[in-house]
């Protein structure tokens, strides 16, 4: 519950409608705590006035966006106040000749996306991260997360020009910074944008984003191929890495996934693995690269092949972006995790999983961008199955993620419930630079209000 | 720590030949390619990140400062000893430590010069994107620390999109890791910041980039105009349509005479501005993208264009492009060389803005450019013997940024703001956004020793946005 004083202060600030209590902050909960207010800003000064309220009654805040990653983060030591973000929802400025779009950090992406559409020929930013419709741009930078088309067009790292955040220091001395600009070089100054992205606002809080777009391309197509036998899809992904194909994003997924959610043609339960290639350009270029791909993936012995086009393929990708959320509702206990390891090293440790999950007697539904060396792996685990493996999944992920280490890449855990979060250091430990990052957190937020212990090594 | 003292130590650690300490020696390293001079206490060169640490332990016992230096190319001031101070040279760390094609990655050291990477990558179909102009002597450690650009950038992203791991030796000599063969780590992004900052935040002795298939087929071709503003407008006309070249290049008739004597590319006198545009990818749709563009300089007025049919014909298009900074040392003895960054389409009006300014100041300016991502890089030319002249042309090259900023750019694209573009910095940002830099500062280097007096103004936060420094 709020006290009074602080309670007219925030309604100062953001307003009746702005303000969530009691009831209204159920379906906000991180980790099972519930906070005990959601506020609503409207503009990035109302952030900056919630900011300053918050040090002077050392209150925790934690930004929110769409949710969809809020499974992400270790176990926060303390909840005050949500802030979410999706009121600040405005297109600043969209420059198709110079190719970048700034937006206020709570507008969703798939908003963006549909008015860059509509523009001339047709724009998009080229990111397409999990639930990629309902993310705010802003949550997708905090997190940053992104998806198969990473492989051609990189993540937000690559893709963010400019970057406009509220810095929360002593009391009376909050900061609303910008970093960056909107040309696609700039190197005047830190590159201060990049220490931002993917620092779950346990530095700042973004209010407003610049990045790069791309016009639409002239064609799409997307080749799909079943595979009897795991390894397969894999010899085609090497291959292709080793031509001068110039595809999208290669994803590599197995029989749990497709189970999932693919009620189309596309699809059946026989094949053990599958890949999806998918191509953008122009025509002509689109065209050959499914004949060589199609000469490729029937020589390495696939037992199904169809290519997607139109709406079919958009929804196709769209269906692999939703497996995290699909198998969430499937249970409420469920576990998922990212690992991120040398390209070569993707098939191997994915057979890693996959034996494990074999072993333990849990199914993992994994999909990777296979090109970039990024292997998804989540168990449906509802509260009864969780109890009885606890044990035996903690040692799992502790194994994988040693394994993982010694390919010289990183394991991180997604989303997990709560008392899974006590046995398993969700990030993993760092070595060397981890007091650097101590000393930022430090730096930048010396009050310790934003996102409190849920970052790497308990930042 | 006396001077004697502390030389005997920096030899201990380097050995006797590899330390410079002598006045004659030292003139060598007070300059780089900016107009500032600064002369250093000594020069070291080191062969480990070991060295480079105790180096740098040595510096912070006797309390002074210390910086990297590669091949010295940079264009801000960025490798001048500002604050005097031993000077890492990193010339001698200069070995590719592994090629690894399955993973699409190499491991070099900081003084590998850009284009032995590529000469080693060539022939085995794979390159390295960024592509600074002077590839040829800069190194990839010098190419990090500035976060360098490229022709190829347009397409491809500066260094910083092609940088994964970094090994660093931190402002207290420990050494440490950032980032690796894989794509993501999790915790903030050292990475990202570390490459740009210009040696101030600690000197890198390790680099992973990401190495990328050679393109199937290129395509270059030069465009020849009669007007400046006519090639500009072809640049917006490009981009709009959605075709995204390789590299968009430009130059106007001063550098082209200049370069035309000195390399003889064939390049016209008489033309007032010629785009250099490559085409690359699948050979499959090359026709149809050549064919628009074609069209799109003719719709602006071109007056002849020349397709390389050949490797060298290709390479003759661009070794003028290349040498065009060191050419136009034929026409005066000094430039100076900027390189503010607009929004494209903003282009064709900054650089009729720019010609104004070199007729207010009385000051000859080429241009040569990366026009496709709006990175100019005029060239204001004078005699810097002439103290009257060199005030000139620091107050027209101020005036250029601001014009700059004013349209929504910045100060600098790819070439970093060392001491020549510090006090600009005030164009673009408050006092509360450079106090954020500070903060990433001292958080890295709290003593302040590490390559001091580069990249952000010293500021008085407690007096507010009065203390600027203006």
């Amino acid at each position: 519950m709020l006290d009074k004083k602080i309670r007219t202060r925030l309604i100062e600030i953001v307003g009746k409608a702005g303000l969530k209590e009691g009831e209204g902050v159920k379906g906000y909960s991180i980790d099972d705590l519930l906070p005990r207010a959601i506020l609503f800003p409207r503009i990035p000064e109302e952030v900056e006035q919630i900011v300053i309220l918050a040090l002077e009654e050392g209150l925790n805040i934690i930004p929110w966006g769409a949710g969809t990653q809020m499974g992400l983060g270790a176990l926060p030591s303390h909840v005050d106040f949500v802030v979410c973000l999706t009121h600040l929802d405005r297109i600043l400025d969209q420059d198709t000749e110079n190719m970048s779009i700034t937006a206020e950090a709570g507008m969703r992406l798939g908003a963006i996306q549909e008015s860059l559409r509509h523009i001339g020929p047709g724009f998009f930013i080229p990111l397409d991260p999990p639930c990629a419709e309902e993310v705010t741009l802003g949550g997708a930078v905090a997190a940053n997360t992104s998806g198969p088309s990473r492989f051609m067009y990189g993540t937000l790292r690559d893709l963010v020009l400019g970057i406009e955040v509220v810095i929360p220091e002593e009391t009376g001395k909050v900061q609303k910074t910008h970093a960056g600009g909107k040309t696609v070089k700039n190197v005047s100054g830190y590159d201060m944008s990049k220490l931002y992205i993917g620092s779950l606002g346990t530095l700042a809080i973004i209010v407003e984003v610049t990045c790069r777009i791309l016009p639409l391309p002239e064609d799409r197509a997307t080749v799909v191929a079943g595979f009897p036998r795991s390894e397969a899809p894999w010899a085609c992904v090497q291959a292709l890495l080793e031509s001068q194909l110039l595809p999208t994003s290669i994803e590599v997924y197995n029989r749990e996934t497709t189970s999932l959610f693919f009620k189309h043609a596309a699809y059946s339960a026989k094949e053990e693995a599958w890949a999806a290639v998918r191509l953008q350009g122009i025509k002509e270029a689109v065209e050959r690269e499914i004949q060589e791909i199609e000469k490729l993936i029937r020589s390495t012995g696939a037992t199904k092949f169809s290519i997607l086009r139109g709406s079919k393929e958009a929804d196709h990708w769209k269906q692999l972006g939703r497996l995290g959320f699909e198998v969430r509702n499937t249970g409420a206990w469920s576990i998922g995790l990212r690992v991120s390891v040398p390209i070569s090293m993707a098939q191997k440790i994915s057979d890693t999983i996959a034996e494990e999950g074999v072993n333990i007697n849990v199914p993992f539904y994994q999909l990777s961008h296979a090109g970039s060396g990024i292997v998804y792996a989540h168990v449906p685990l509802y509260e009864g199955l969780y109890k009885e493996r606890e044990e035996t999944l903690t040692q799992t992920v502790n194994a994988l993620r040693k394994q993982v280490l010694e390919m010289g890449g990183s394991l991180v855990v997604e989303y997990a419930p709560a008392p899974f979060k006590e046995r398993v250091d969700v990030w993993g430990e760092l070595e060397g630079v981890f007091p650097i990052m101590k000393c930022l957190k430090k730096k930048f937020d010396p009050g310790t209000i934003l996102n409190a212990g849920r970052y790497v090594g308990g930042i | 720590m006396k001077k004697k003292k502390l030389i005997r130590k920096m030899e201990s650690i380097v050995g006797k030949g590899n330390v410079v300490h002598s006045p004659t020696g030292l003139i060598v390293y007070e300059y780089d390619a900016s107009l500032h001079r600064a002369l250093p206490d000594a020069v070291t060169f080191a062969t480990s990140a070991e060295q480079v640490s105790s180096l740098i332990k040595l510096a912070n016992s006797a309390n002074i400062p210390f910086l990297p230096r590669g091949s010295g190319t940079n264009l801000s001031g960025g490798t001048v000893p500002a604050k005097g101070g031993i000077v890492i040279e990193l010339s001698r760390m200069n070995h590719i430590l592994d090629i690894d094609l399955k993973n699409q990655r190499a491991l070099v050291e900081p003084g590998v010069f850009n284009q032995t990477l590529q000469d080693a990558l060539a022939p085995l179909g794979y390159y390295y994107a960024p592509d600074p102009a002077s590839q040829k002597v800069s190194t990839i450690g010098g190419n990090v620390g500035e976060n360098s650009g490229g022709p190829l950038c347009l397409k491809y992203g500066v260094t910083t999109n092609h940088v994964l791991g970094l090994e660093v030796v931190l402002p207290d000599g420990q050494i440490v890791q950032m980032g690796g063969k894989a794509l993501e780590y999790p915790g903030y992004d050292l990475k990202g910041i570390v490459v740009g900052s210009e040696g101030t935040l600690g000197i890198v002795t390790k680099i992973i980039v990401r190495i990328m298939r050679l393109a199937e087929e290129v395509k270059t071709f030069l465009a020849i105009y009669d007007s400046v503003e006519d090639a500009g407008q072809t640049v917006s006309d490009i981009i709009a349509a959605g075709i995204m070249p390789a590299t968009l290049e430009m130059m106007d008739k001063l550098v082209l005479k200049a370069v035309e004597e000195s390399v003889h590319a064939g390049y016209p006198l008489d033309a007032e501005a010629v785009l250099i545009i490559e085409l690359d990818g699948l050979a499959e749709g090359m026709n149809h993208l050549v064919q628009r563009i074609i069209e799109i300089c003719k719709k602006n007025r071109v007056r002849e264009m020349e397709v390389a049919e050949s490797d060298e014909e290709r390479d003759r298009l661009w070794v003028g492009r290349k040498g065009a900074f060191g050419a136009v040392g034929r026409l005066y003895p000094s430039y100076m060389v900027n390189d503010g960054t607009v929004p494209r389409a903003k282009l064709p009006q900054v650089l009729k803005k720019v010609a104004e300014i070199g007729k207010k100041y009385g000051v000859p300016i080429g241009n040569v450019f990366h026009a496709g991502d709006g990175n100019l890089h005029p060239l204001i030319l004078f005699d810097e013997r002439d103290k009257n002249q060199l005030e000139l042309v620091k107050r027209a090259s101020y005036e250029i940024l601001q014009a700059c900023v004013d349209v929504g750019g910045t100060i600098s694209g790819e070439h970093g703001i060392g001491i020549e573009k510090l006090q600009a910095m005030w164009f673009l940002f408050g006092w509360k956004d450079l106090d954020a830099m500070w903060k990433v500062k001292r958080t890295f280097d709290p003593r302040n020793l590490c390559n001091p007096g580069k990249l952000v103004p010293e500021i008085e936060t407690e007096k507010g946005p009065t203390a600027r420094a203006r």
